[in-house]
């Protein structure tokens, strides 16, 4: 072997050479798996995000369709409040760059709820952030952005909305700017509103939009024409107990809460407790049959003058100055024969009707209702005979419209409702009258509409029956003659009922058109009349010209002047 | 074989550098692909909060006191009276009160009145006025039969026959008046 000698330099790296030789392939081995393990960890990552990733966007953005508050609709699905996305417009003093003295008044002549010296102050104020308005409409945004100010901030903030402005009101309530329900059924309902395994499904509540428009509308036509400082009105299916109408007026807008005044949120179909008069003359009408104090209508009480109880003296508004049966006591609404009737009634069993019919009890239903009903303490026989036709005992105009739910649909008490009921879910109900009863008592109703105090009620082709209540509101140590509070409760179609409405104006004013009454005849009747014809066809009663109740061997009971008699 | 061995770790080279540079491919084309999904979501999104909003907008500008304005103020609509419902298809049919079109064929019908002498009207044998008697009342008369058992026309009350009929009547009324006359002298 030809084997060249190696110099010593060479010799040296050699040996070197030989002696690096382990480090060189452990600091190699070391590299390689660095860069195999930043291989495996690229890999690994990719593989991560192609088979896990996909779930995990997904659930970290969460269902974008599910709204932070559910909706509230009516029956037929008219949405009533709704979440929606809102602009909010903020300001940062601290960034501010353009001169407070200048943009002030600018921003005061876009959003004047602040005077000019007040967006000074804010905007001087060298605070990190402050509101200048919530729930702002996108057109102030744009005119907001256009002064060009770069420290503005424009937010996007879940606002909840009413679409319906002020129908319903009082049924709805309205959130705080936090979102949590103050009053109303966004009070009631705010754990099932907040849900977030139900908050994708609206919640149906038992009002019918378009009949509650309707209710609202006559009713304020009524207020404006008699002058009435409040009214309420009430619309209630008589098998069911569901509230298609509730209205108290005057009424608010719930988009804009706190800028209404507290009379105005006062809801008095629920809250207000009123003695209403002659209204409570079927309900003791009815107890008198139902007992068997009244064995034959046509039995006549002396109604010649007025009754002298104690110190009380009880007498006709339209006195008649004769014998009257019960069907004339109801068309003429006799103060004398309805007491004496109830006298016969006896407390016991007049108290056991109206706790039948949940008088003692705040109304039985959704919404916060404050107080009790003003029962009598002791039932002295006044008492029971001023209680017989109203006087005495206070209610509110819910309790009146569901009693006289009980008096048409059969007898049957339901409790009240204002979430719609699907037909399974309707309560049995308890039993308060009889069948016979409460057919006898569809009977008197239509005919005090026919032949009584209820004319201006007649519904052409709707047979309505109900009955007017005149009362003179409570104040000042005794009753005040000109102050009255006037109702009628009604029901319809009477072949049928299936419908209760009642309307009360508070004080209203008679006019012109009255001839200057200002009685529930001729000024809550009439209303009962248009809200029944323009509801009539929505809720499917079909006006009919030839069909009617049979009243004949009622109004043959009637008595009639000689020059009437045909 | 030195060539081989140092070709081979070139090789190794190659095809781990194509296998990264293929598995970034892909993962490259997978962010690229859920990039447009994410952005189709999010237009989808964006498209139901536009319905959803532009909803909203509408069911608040047509509300029901909007509705109501426009019914009172503009429209001036009522409740419909009863009169306006129908309860069935006859109650329909009987609004019409005279059938659209004339009836193209007219009926008439004639009895056999051949043996009902009495019924023939008096009138007819009134004596005729002299003034009017030169122009002829009745032009033609023909009063047919319908087919009886001998299928024989009965009359053919002419001119001359109602002359003859009226002279005769005449009198007969002529002869009984005076004969009523004398009997109740």
């Amino acid at each position: 072997m030809n084997r060249p000698v190696a110099k010593p330099a060479e010799v040296r790296k050699v040996s070197l050479r030989r002696q690096m030789q382990p480090i060189v392939q452990q600091r190699l081995m070391i590299a390689m798996l660095l860069l195999l393990f930043g291989v495996v960890a690229v890999s690994a990552r990719i593989g991560w995000l192609t088979f896990a990733s996909g779930g995990e966007a997904y659930a970290a953005s969460g269902n974008p369709n599910l709204p932070p508050r559910a909706d509230i609709v009516d029956r037929n699905g008219v949405t009533l409040a709704r979440t929606i996305d809102a602009w909010s417009i903020a300001i940062h003093p601290d960034r501010i760059i353009s001169d407070p003295e200048e943009l002030a008044p600018r921003l005061h002549a876009l959003m004047p709820e602040r005077t000019t010296q007040e967006y000074v102050e804010i905007l001087t104020s060298g605070r990190t952030f402050s509101y200048l308005r919530r729930r702002a409409l996108p057109e102030l945004v744009a005119q907001v952005n256009a002064l060009g100010e770069p420290a503005m901030e424009y937010l996007r903030e879940p606002e909840r909305l009413y679409p319906q402005t002020n129908l319903a009101a009082h049924v709805l309530g309205w959130v705080n700017l936090d979102g949590e329900g103050v009053t109303g059924m966004e009070a009631v309902l705010e754990q099932r509103l907040m849900d977030p395994a139900r908050r994708n499904e609206p919640v149906a509540l038992s009002i019918d939009s378009r009949v509650q428009a309707a209710v609202q509308s006559e009713l304020a036509a009524a207020m404006r024409r008699f002058n009435a400082i409040g009214a309420a009105g009430i619309v209630l299916d008589a098998h069911t107990g569901e509230l298609l109408a509730l209205t108290s007026l005057p009424n608010f807008n719930p988009n804009a809460a706190n800028r209404s005044s507290d009379r105005a949120r006062f809801n008095q179909a629920t809250m207000g407790f009123y003695e209403l008069g002659s209204t409570f003359k079927p309900i003791t009408m009815a107890a008198a049959i139902e007992e068997g104090v009244v064995t034959d209508i046509s039995r006549r009480y002396d109604a010649e003058e007025p009754l002298q109880v104690g110190r009380h003296t009880i007498s006709d508004l339209h006195p008649q100055r004769r014998y009257l049966n019960v069907p004339e006591t109801l068309v003429h609404s006799s103060n004398i024969v309805t007491a004496r009737i109830a006298d016969e009634l006896g407390a016991e069993r007049m108290q056991a009707v109206f706790r039948d019919l949940h008088f003692d009890d705040p109304v039985d239903f959704e919404l916060p209702v404050r107080g009790r009903p003003i029962w009598p303490d002791y039932w002295a026989r006044t008492t029971i005979m001023t209680a017989g036709y109203g006087h005495g005992i206070a209610i509110t105009p819910l309790h009146l419209a569901n009693s006289y739910a009980t008096l048409v649909n059969g007898g049957v008490y339901r409790p009240l409702t204002l979430m719609r009921l699907s037909p399974e879910d309707v309560p049995a109900g308890e039993r308060v009258f009889s069948e016979a009863t409460s057919d006898q008592m569809r009977g008197l109703l239509r005919l005090i509409v026919q032949e009584g105090t209820g004319r201006n009620a007649d519904a052409e082709g709707y047979r309505v029956g109900g009955k007017t209540g005149t009362a003179e509101k409570a104040g000042g140590g005794g009753y005040r003659e000109n102050a009255l509070i006037t109702t009628f409760a009604a029901a319809f179609p009477m072949d049928d009922p299936r419908y209760v409405i009642l309307i009360m104006l508070d004080e209203p004013r008679g006019d012109a058109g009255t001839g200057g009454a200002s009685s529930a005849g001729w000024t809550a009747a009439p209303v009962v009349r248009q809200v029944v014809s323009r509801i009539g066809p929505l809720l499917g009663v079909i006006p009919s010209e030839t069909r009617d109740i049979d009243t004949a061997h009622l109004r043959a009971m009637l008595w009639r002047p000689p020059s009437e008699r045909s | 074989m030195t060539i081989t061995r140092k070709f081979r770790s070139v090789a190794w080279a190659a095809a781990v550098a194509s296998a990264a540079l293929s598995c970034y491919l892909i993962s490259h084309r997978v962010a690229a692909e859920r990039n447009a999904l994410d952005a189709v979501e999010r237009d989808i999104q964006l498209a139901r909060e536009d319905i959803l909003s532009l909803n909203t907008e509408f069911q608040t500008r047509s509300r029901m006191s909007q509705i109501e304005v426009w019914n009172r103020r503009d429209f001036t609509l009522t409740a419909p009276a009863p009169g306006q419902f129908l309860v069935s298809e006859l109650a329909l049919a009987s609004l019409i009160e005279q059938p659209a079109a004339e009836a193209p064929i007219q009926q008439a019908s004639a009895t056999d009145e051949s043996d009902q002498d009495n019924l023939i009207d008096e009138d007819v044998f009134e004596a005729p006025d002299a003034d009017m008697l030169d122009g002829p009342q009745i032009q033609q008369v023909a009063y047919m039969v319908p087919e009886g058992p001998d299928g024989r026309p009965t009359a053919f009350l002419d001119d001359e026959l109602r002359g003859a009929i009226a002279g005769e009547a005449a009198r007969e009324d002529a002869g009984e008046d005076s004969g009523e006359e004398n009997s109740d002298r």
